[in-house]
């Protein structure tokens, strides 16, 4: 395996892409989205919602040059005005986000909030970035997007034993462990943003004991609801190797009932997800399977993990590595130099060379540029966590392999943008 | 047609050397076009009874898509043809692309084809030299560039960015750098200093134009030194640049 | 200036316009952004993405890189690319960030072919106009720097202004080269959707361009200047009207004099046998609700017209207005005719109480505040994407007759 990931001209493949700051930030209750921006920044974000069903809370202010050459500050207030008049119901939440070309122009967010605050004082504005240029910042908009979420809970008096769920944009399986684990460490549940309507109901969240960041993409809003509400937080992304799990697990044990002894027996957890595996081996056989990073935060990790369970691991698609991946990216590297990485985005990539139209590919891009027709529905880690994840994706592989997919409608379900 | 770009640092004096140059070349009878590149927009307040006419960006602010030639164009002395870009309010917006948009506009409402001007300055900031303040000195723009200075630190720092910039753009067959203006402040050791500027940057010192109250006593006047005192030590100073920059542009 | 827009999505942009017509050409095309202007041709304007081996990339432009004016990465990145691919030509697409920085993508395009000595394009696209725009410019500089005067080609012809962005994946395009096949005629060139550097090269040879849209128009008037060549402006919808059309395109082939193939003034009133200052119709008096147009089709202009004039023609439908979403062309437009600039102004003239009918994408029926009138949905993939795309109406020729008479009976049940 050779480690070099290039920086090229970027290839957008159909299947690239993610949620989009439109959709995380939608998941706010009772919140609107006023984008100002040139009118070309908005079209994916306005196809994407009108998909989704929730165009009826985006709006935009479309900004010619003159505006930008002038500066267009001034020009908000009115529009979220004018925004207001055009709803059923005045929002509680109202995001204003402006795209790449403000970072550079320099427009000031505070003062126009502070107008905008002591004119509505029941709504909490929030200035919002959808600015790609900042990938590679510590804050690009996957992670600044969730701040913007937390940063909405208000610091509340009293805490109670609920524990909160960030960086994965969607609730975790009601079939995983942790949920029992969880109960059995005293928690009173798992929370998540998507499960509230309202925006007060929304402010349990501030109650809670602790936060699980089970994606990175949390772990800077759980540093700064660290600060602001002193709510300490665990860092555990989903893995797929049982020892990391069980690793995992006594982390969280630890955390939450530091000394104590482990409150929860995981025993037949393991043993159906080795099951499971089995199964899935047994069927897959030595067909070549495809690990992308458009399915997990952590494809390297997931195909050391499908290596030591004994599948045919060939390719690992990802555009590079980050932090959490890099031990197990050397760990291949050393024991697997003959598995191939390949950047999706890599110029090359057009090219659509080395195709592996047997194999079975988890993830759509990964699919998509071999040409694989048995692929796995699994994006973003969705709903995983604990022994099961290992036993779902298991099933999602088995049933992957057992017949091709309609991979165009696949992608165009899972509605990304880029 | 020649188009020339006279860069330099803020308040050095551009905007009186470029307007007493469009002053004494239209004295001579050629048709001259002179384009402020300021967002103070005052380069050619002397070439305009001292009047402030109404900026590119303004227009565009105030009248959309209804922008004519007639609102951005006005005829000063000896018939300057005067145009200034304008820029957004201190502190906000992007001055920069500003001036790209005023040029654009420019294009648009085909200025140079209905005034055929003989020769087209741009008076340029040279402070920044982002990519709309480098506009003028890009392709199809600018074919001679005249960096004004004086022997202050700060001046020729400015002249020497602006240097670079164009000898970056080297590359892309545009404007070529055609020397230093020297406006004199009577800094000691000045003219040492300047020399050591245009030899370290491989160009030349085209003129020195001393320093005169004349230029005060004309300004205050809303003129030029070429037009208020004709027959002045001073005016015949401007008329030997104005030589010297055609022999330079090869006209 | 600033225009809110609260129901609509922004339609496609001058950038996709210029990628749309570089996609069936070999090239190393970057969109000089961060990602998502890309993302927005790539998944939102470009219909043949999917499955396609088009080398239309996005240069990954970072904060760093525009706040410094690093222009050697981008040329680094597309020289590498070059060498991979083995283009024809390259092209740098411009988007917002280079706009406010000041990009000068021309410039970076001139360093590129003196480094690499393949023809070279920068586009200063700015995402503050539309598609046609893009596409139209894009077209014309290929013309400029492949195309050389050509001797003419009798029975020779040109589409001009065929973009996904007018035409989805091209389902009336192809019924357009059908249907002058069988009267003759043959293709040069189709600019700029299913065609090659070598049909750009012969399109100079043909004897008649026909464009199909405002930025086939755009082209075509050009094209006349630099080679010479008459179009005919319009599309060959209805029966009919189909008859009409290529009667006229065969007066242009012999007049050598181009025509704007459309409905008049003076038909409308001749329809109602009054004087053009006070037609029935309306003209003249699009202001008095009684005699003010009865139907309304929203879109591209060129298409709306050849609706416009089908309807006429084959249905007696004398009484229509255009509505332009992308600019009005005054040479294509009536007096009835309205620039619909603004999501406002689109709102407003759709519930006129005088149209009884709107023809217009899909994703505009969110703005009848009425639903007594009568909405035909075609859709445009400039304006709804993806999203309703089998809403395209198929209207070349005879095509349109049955659009229309299926309509009726909805109607009608």
């Amino acid at each position: 395996m050779s480690c070099c990931f290039e920086n090229t001209l970027h290839y957008s493949s159909p299947a690239h892409g993610d949620w989009g700051v439109v959709r995380i930030g939608m998941l706010a209750p009772e919140s609107v989205q006023l984008f100002v921006c040139p009118f070309a920044c908005g079209r994916h974000g306005a196809i994407g919602a009108m998909r989704q069903g929730f165009k009826n809370r985006l709006f935009y202010l479309y900004i010619s040059q003159s505006d930008i050459i002038n500066g267009y500050d001034d020009l908000i207030p009115e529009a979220v005005e004018e925004v207001f008049a055009a709803l059923p119901k005045m929002p509680r939440v109202f995001f204003i986000f402006v795209s790449c070309l403000d970072d550079l122009i320099g427009t000031d967010h505070e003062a126009l909030l502070a107008v905008l605050g002591a004119e509505h004082p029941d709504v909490a504005f929030r200035v919002c970035h959808m600015n790609p240029i900042s990938l590679g910042s510590l804050t690009p908009p996957p992670i600044s997007i969730q701040n913007n979420l937390y940063s909405l809970l208000e610091p509340a008096e009293n805490r109670d034993q609920g524990v909160n769920s960030l960086g994965n944009l969607v609730a975790l399986s009601p079939d995983s462990e942790l949920h029992d684990f969880l109960e059995a460490a005293g928690c009173d549940g798992l929370r998540h943003i998507s499960q509230y309507e309202t925006y007060d109901a929304y402010q349990e969240m501030a109650r809670s004991r602790a936060n699980l960041v089970l994606a990175p993409a949390g772990r800077y809003a759980a540093q700064q609801m660290q600060e602001k509400h002193g709510l300490s937080f665990l860092f555990l992304p989903v893995s797929y190797r049982l020892e990391e799990i069980e690793e995992s697990y006594r982390r969280l044990q630890e955390f939450l009932l530091p000394g104590q002894p482990l409150a929860f027996d995981f025993s037949r957890q393991k043993a159906a997800a080795l099951q499971q595996v089995e199964r899935a081996r047994t069927l897959v056989g030595s067909t070549p399977v495809i690990v992308d990073g458009s399915a997990v935060v952590r494809p390297f990790g997931l195909a050391r993990a499908l290596l030591e369970y004994g599948f045919s691991v060939c390719r690992i698609e990802a555009q590079e590595c980050s932090a959490i991946d890099r031990s197990d990216m050397e760990w291949l590297r050393a024991k697997h130099p003959e598995i191939e990485i390949f950047q999706p985005q890599h110029h090359k990539a057009v090219l659509f060379q080395r195709r592996l139209p047997g194999s079975i590919a988890i993830g759509v891009d990964g699919a998509y540029l071999a040409g694989s027709r048995y692929v796995v529905d699994l994006f973003n880690d969705q709903g995983m966590f604990g022994y099961y994840a290992v036993k779902k994706l298991m099933e999602l592989i088995e049933e992957a392999a057992k017949a091709p997919v309609d991979l165009e409608g696949l992608i165009n379900e899972y509605g990304l943008v880029v | 047609m020649k188009k020339i770009a006279i860069y330099g640092k803020g308040g050095i004096g551009k905007s009186t050397t470029t307007s007493n140059l469009s002053a004494a070349l239209a004295a001579r009878g050629l048709k001259v076009m002179q384009i402020g590149c300021d967002p103070k927009a005052d380069s050619t307040k002397n070439l305009m009874q001292g009047r402030i006419i109404p900026t590119v960006l303004d227009q565009i602010r105030q009248r959309d898509n209804q922008v004519e030639l007639d609102h951005i164009a006005f005829e000063g002395f000896g018939g300057v043809v005067c145009v200034e870009a304008g820029g957004p309010t201190p502190g906000i917006g992007c001055a920069g692309r500003g001036i790209i948009t005023a040029f654009q506009k420019l294009e648009e409402l085909k200025a140079y084809e209905r005034y055929q001007p003989d020769i087209v300055f741009y008076d340029v900031l040279g402070d920044v030299v982002c990519g709309g303040f480098a506009m003028p000195i890009r392709g199809g723009y600018a074919d001679n560039v005249f960096i004004v200075t004086s022997g202050e630190m700060m001046a020729l720092y400015a002249a020497t960015n602006i240097a670079h910039a164009i000898e970056n753009f080297g590359k892309r067959g545009y404007a070529k750098y055609s020397g230093l203006i020297q406006n004199s402040r009577n800094v000691e050791n000045e003219d040492a200093l300047v020399q050591q500027v245009a030899r370290e940057s491989g160009t030349q010192v085209i003129k020195i134009i001393p320093r005169h109250k004349l230029v005060q006593q004309a300004e205050n006047q809303g003129m030029t030194v070429v037009e208020a005192f004709p027959g002045s030590e001073m005016a015949r100073e401007y008329n030997c640049l104005a030589d010297k920059v055609m022999k330079e542009v090869g006209l | 200036m600033a225009v809110l827009s609260l129901f609509l999505p922004p339609f496609s942009p001058d950038y996709s316009g210029v990628s749309a017509v570089l996609f069936d050409l070999k090239t190393v095309t970057a969109m000089h952004d961060a990602s998502g202007c890309t993302g927005n041709y790539t998944g939102y304007d470009e219909p043949r993405w999917y499955g396609s081996k088009s080398p239309v990339y996005c240069s990954g432009l970072r904060e760093i890189d525009a706040v410094l004016g690093d222009d050697e990465k981008l040329i680094q990145k597309m020289i590498d690319a070059a060498r991979d691919i083995q283009p024809d030509l390259m092209a740098l697409v411009g988007s917002p960030v280079p706009m406010v920085i000041g990009s000068d993508l021309a410039g970076v395009a001139a360093e590129l072919e003196a480094r690499t000595g393949i023809p070279s394009f920068g586009f200063d696209t700015t995402g503050t106009t539309y598609y046609d725009k893009g596409a139209a410019a894009t077209i014309l500089a290929l013309l400029e720097r492949f195309t050389e005067p050509l001797a003419t080609m009798p029975g020779s012809v040109n589409i001009l202004g065929a973009t996904p962005m007018d035409f989805g994946k091209g389902e009336n395009l192809r019924d357009l080269k059908k249907l002058l096949q069988d009267r003759g005629l043959f293709l040069t060139a189709c600019l700029a959707m299913d065609y090659n550097l070598a049909a750009l090269r012969q399109s100079a040879a043909a004897e008649v361009n026909l464009a199909v849209s405002r930025t086939g128009l755009l082209v075509a008037a050009e094209m006349e200047k630099r080679y010479g060549i008459p179009y005919l402006c319009g599309l060959p919808y209805g029966e009919k009207a189909s008859e009409e059309y290529f009667a006229a395109l065969e007066e242009v082939r012999q007049s050598r004099q181009s025509r704007i193939f459309n409905a008049s003034s003076r038909d409308f009133c001749d329809c109602c046998k009054l004087s053009a200052a006070g037609g029935a119709c309306g003209v003249g008096r699009a202001n008095d609700s009684r005699t003010a147009p009865e139907i309304l089709i929203v879109g591209e202009q060129v298409q709306a017209n050849a609706i416009r004039l089908a309807l006429q023609r084959d249905y007696g439908e004398s009484s229509v207005a255009v509505g332009c979403l992308f600019g009005l062309e005054p040479g294509l437009a009536l007096p009835q005719d309205k620039d619909l600039k603004s999501e406002q102004l689109i709102g407003q003239e759709l519930n006129r109480d005088n149209y009884r009918l709107i023809i217009a994408d899909p994703f505009l029926k969110v703005l009848l505040q009425n639903n007594q009138k009568e909405f035909w949905p075609n859709a445009q993939y400039a304006v709804s994407s993806k999203l309703a795309a089998d809403q395209i109406a198929r209207l070349t020729g005879s095509h349109f007759n049955r659009w229309v008479n299926l309509r009726i009976e909805k109607t009608k049940v």
